[in-house]
């Protein structure tokens, strides 16, 4: 009798315990797979805000193409190709200003060679009125006028070479400052274009990656939702377990419910049963099969 | 340096080395006189050109009346095909 209840309290206790364990593996598993798929829904919408900001971020550098926009790095370019024009401009108006210097210096030549003339007029004027003086000199007191006319011609010359000379100074002065206008407008014009060019190259050339990289980030964030989407899916296993669950717990309440009945029927026996009666006080666990197949 | 040749119609510039400032003079005269109906400037010889040769080609359009169908400039390759490219000298001149 003692030990037959007890087995029976074991066998309800140990009945009772695994439906609630299997309620809480139900309920572990519901929660634990919906944390699971919001956690992955947040990392979705993460990676899709993280994507639409990557974006923005090409299309400030690139451009929003679709909209004819122009991005900085289209802006860069024309940065550099205005540069480019500006210097082709410098140079263009510094060779012609080279050539008007040019233009200049064959106009001094000119100066210079009628500078020569007049001092050779003037020298011939002196010349001429050093001879008017010696034969004033002989005339002799007939002659006096003449001489002073001589000496006025003379110094006239004199003046006119004096001048000439100081012509010629000034303008080899200004033919000297010629000379170095032109060196500083030829330096002007020359500016070397490979700076320039090499600027383009990496503008072009950041261009490019930036159209490579977006389209490998915008490629591997389609993957990673993709994958999300898919391991969203693969959670559904709950419904599958929680309904092997459910289908567990029925089972077990169906054999609760037979086990109950049995221990039931067992008290009530020794009355109606002639082959327990024998033995009142020792009934199932070892001898009763029944008990075993349950 | 530059080789002269004049034909019918046209004066052909052969610029071989570099055409830079220091180049000025011999092409002021090479294309002094009259102008011919179309200058050929031939560069594929030409290793190097800076922003002074840029300016004296577009000197040498203005001559014949900014027309760019009367200045050809045969770009070759390398540095100064480059550099015409930059400068966007195919809008200005005939340039093959």
């Amino acid at each position: 009798m003692n030990s037959s209840e007890t087995l029976s309290q074991l066998v309800g206790q140990t009945l009772t315990g695994v439906a609630e364990d299997l309620s809480v593996a139900r309920l572990a598993v519901r929660d634990g797979v919906a944390r699971l798929t919001s956690n992955f829904y947040e990392f979705r919408e993460r990676l899709k805000l993280q994507g639409e900001e990557l974006h923005a971020v090409a299309r400030t550098l690139e451009g929003d193409k679709a909209n004819g926009g122009t991005g900085f790095i289209q802006d860069m370019n024309g940065i550099v190709s205005r540069f480019v024009e500006d210097l082709v401009m410098v140079s263009a108006s510094s060779v012609r200003l080279v050539q008007r210097v040019d233009e200049m210096g064959l106009d001094i030549e000119q100066v210079m060679r009628n500078l020569g003339r007049i001092e050779s007029l003037a020298s011939e004027t002196r010349f001429i009125a050093l001879n008017a003086r010696i034969e004033a000199h002989r005339a002799g007191e007939v002659g006096m006028t003449f001489r002073v006319v001589a000496d006025e011609v003379k110094s006239l010359a004199d003046d006119a070479s004096s001048f000439s000379a100081q012509i010629r100074g000034l303008v080899e002065r200004t033919e000297g400052r010629l000379f170095e206008s032109r060196l500083t407008v030829g330096k002007l014009a020359s500016h070397d274009m490979n700076g320039a060019l090499e600027a383009q190259r990496q503008v072009l050339s950041a261009l490019e990656q930036l159209g490579a990289t977006n389209a490998r980030v915008s490629g591997s964030l389609v993957e990673v939702e993709k994958q999300v989407t898919e391991t969203v899916r693969a959670l559904q296993f709950e419904d599958m377990v929680t309904q092997l669950l459910d289908a567990a717990s029925r089972r077990l309440e169906a054999v609760r419910a037979l086990w109950l009945e049995w221990v039931a029927h067992a008290a009530a026996a020794p009355a109606s049963n002639p082959h327990v009666d024998d033995a009142p006080t020792a009934p199932p666990a070892d001898d009763n099969p029944a008990e075993r197949t349950i | 340096m530059i080789n002269v040749h004049r034909d019918n119609d046209a004066l052909t510039l052969r610029i071989s080395g570099k055409f830079n400032f220091s180049c000025y003079k011999e092409f002021q005269d090479a294309v002094a006189g009259p102008a011919p109906a179309r200058y050929v400037v031939d560069l594929s010889k030409a290793e190097y050109i800076d922003s002074s040769a840029l300016g004296m080609l577009l000197l040498l359009r203005e001559k014949v009346g900014d027309d760019a169908g009367r200045v050809v400039i045969r770009s070759g390759a390398g540095q100064p095909s480059e550099v015409l490219k930059l400068a966007n000298f195919q809008r200005l001149f005939t340039v093959n």
